[in-house]
This record gives structure tokens, sequence and C-alpha cells, in this order.
């Protein structure tokens, strides 16, 4: 054994003086792929539907039927492009691991940071927009004294949401590293399908904890 | 000196891995083994109970990860060593 199995982004050039590394470049790849992809899905609703479309069609009313179990049915509606959206790149993103040459950008902790960060401030943005002025009575809800303790509970919201993530992805890639290091052959393969399930899995918790969270601050 | 930061390192990653693995895996089998149960009494129940469950596992399994998280930074990017060289 030369060396032990690497973690975290690699750094392969520099534009500008500026750093780039391989999760860089797979998150644009990935990003320009799911554009593509939501391109090609998209349809003018008419009478006669294509194999294709009603396809897309089922996965979208089930992944909306799951959304509504959060959310009431009109917000469900409102936000099912968003939730949508980050659930098809984060599945992408885990499942573009297994392509040779590609390095999952949600096993680096800045990309997942900037997720979570962003869809807490988005969530944070609609409860605003939706409820006004009311949205900040919520953080002295019970009484003041409990002003410190809600602002605590919307930090560490993205810090769980980044962490458990990027845990979970970048934890299966080393144990795929070191499995692959002790027996390179047949042995990972299983490991590799548990990997498919566990990056949809996440990726699901990931929308469900969100459609949570901005249920939990519309309700308040 | 540094060798024996680089030890204790190692065994502090392993065994809070482990500890955390041993009770985190206890805990989600008790929410596994309720969640069921009370699927089997309730099947009509069955669809949010199933939400409750993975949310639930979601949580704990945080927990898992925070240690997992402070195991790779003594592992691989150990702060203390810069301190004493």
């Amino acid at each position: 054994m030369e060396k032990g199995p690497e973690i975290g982004p690699r750094i392969i050039g520099e534009i500008f003086g500026i750093p780039i590394t391989d999760t860089f470049i797979s998150l644009q790849i990935i990003s320009l792929i799911v554009l593509v992809l939501l391109f090609w899905f998209s349809y003018k609703p008419r009478e006669e539907l294509t194999t294709k479309e009603n396809i897309v069609e089922t996965l979208v009313e089930m992944f909306k039927r799951y959304i509504t179990g959060f959310l009431p049915e009109d917000v469900a509606d409102r936000h099912l492009a968003f939730f949508g959206t980050l659930f098809l790149f984060i599945l992408i993103s885990n499942w573009s691991g297994f392509i040779p040459g590609f390095t999952s950008p949600t096993s680096d902790i800045n990309v997942t940071a900037g997720l979570a960060i962003g869809t807490i401030l988005y969530i944070q943005y609609v409860a605003f927009k939706e409820k006004g002025i009311e949205y900040f009575k919520s953080f002295i809800s019970p009484s003041i004294l409990f002003l410190p303790i809600n602002i605590l509970e919307q930090i560490t919201r993205p810090v769980s949401l980044a962490l458990r993530l990027f845990g979970n992805i970048s934890g299966e890639h080393i144990v795929l590293g070191i499995i692959t290091i002790l027996a390179p052959l047949i042995v990972p393969v299983p490991i590799m399908a548990l990997n498919m399930f566990m990056g949809f899995i996440q990726a699901f918790i990931f929308t469900s904890l969100s459609a949570a969270y901005l249920a939990a601050a519309l309700e308040e | 000196m540094i060798v024996w930061v680089i030890i204790v390192s190692i065994v502090t990653a392993g065994f809070s891995v482990a500890l955390v693995g041993m009770n985190a895996t206890k805990a989600q089998g008790n929410a596994a083994a309720s969640a069921f149960e009370s699927v089997a009494r309730q099947p009509e129940a069955a669809d949010q109970i199933n939400r409750m469950l993975l949310f639930a596992l979601a949580f704990i399994e945080t927990i898992m990860i925070f240690t997992l998280s402070v195991a790779l930074i003594l592992l691989f990017a150990n702060p203390l060593l810069g301190k004493i060289s």
C-alpha cells in the first residue's frame, strides 16, 4: 500500500490565481446535465402523450404527492420546482461518483454548505414573503427569552443539513476506497450498490427536511 | 511527542466511531422496531409512520455523521500536529 485513500477535493489547476478543484469541474458538468435533462423532460400539455412524457408525469406526480405530505397543497404547488430541482441535482451529484474520472460534488463540504445555506435563505425569504413582518414574531414566540434559542435553531439547521450530506457521501467514498485497496476485484460491487441506494436516500432526506423546515417556518 | 499525538489521534478516532456506531445503530434499531410494530398494528397509518421513521433515522444518523467528521479531522487534517512542530 503506497498511499491511503485521499479525502477532500484535489486541486488540479489554476485560473487567474484561483485554484480549480475536480469537484468544481464535475459540479459545472452536473449543473449542465441537470439543465439539459430538465429541458429534455419538459413538454407542452396536450391530449396525446408519448411514453417518455407519461413516465415523467408519473414521476413528478409521485414527487408532488410526497411533498404534499409535508406542506399544504397550494404551497407545495408553488415550490415544487425548487424542491424538484434540489432533489434531482443532489441525486445526480451523488450518483456521479460512480462515473470513472468524476468526483461527487457532494463529497466536497463547500458544495453541501452552499446548498444548505441557499436552501435555508430561500426558506426564510419565502416565509417572510408569505407572512410579512409577522414572521419575525415567531422568533420571540413564547417570550423574548427564547430569542437566542430560536436563532441558534436557525443556525444549526444548515450546519446539520450540510454535514449530513457531506459526511454520508464522503464516508461512502472512504469505505469504497478502503475496500478497493483490500480487495479490488469483485468485492466492491455490493458496496457500490449500497452506496447507490444511500445516495438516493440522502437526496430524499435533504429535500424532505427542507420541505419540513419550510412547513415549520410557515406554521409558526 | 509528535508520535504520541498521532497515536492518541488514531486511537481516539477509532474508538469514537466504534462507540457511536454501536449506540446509534442500537437507537436506529429501536426506532425501526417500534415503527414496524405500529405499522403491523395500524396498516392504514403506514405512510405517515414511514415518513416519521425516515426523519427519526436521519436525525439519529446526524450524530453519527458529526462523530465521523471529528474522526476524519483527527485522521486527515489534524490541527494539533501543526501546533507542536
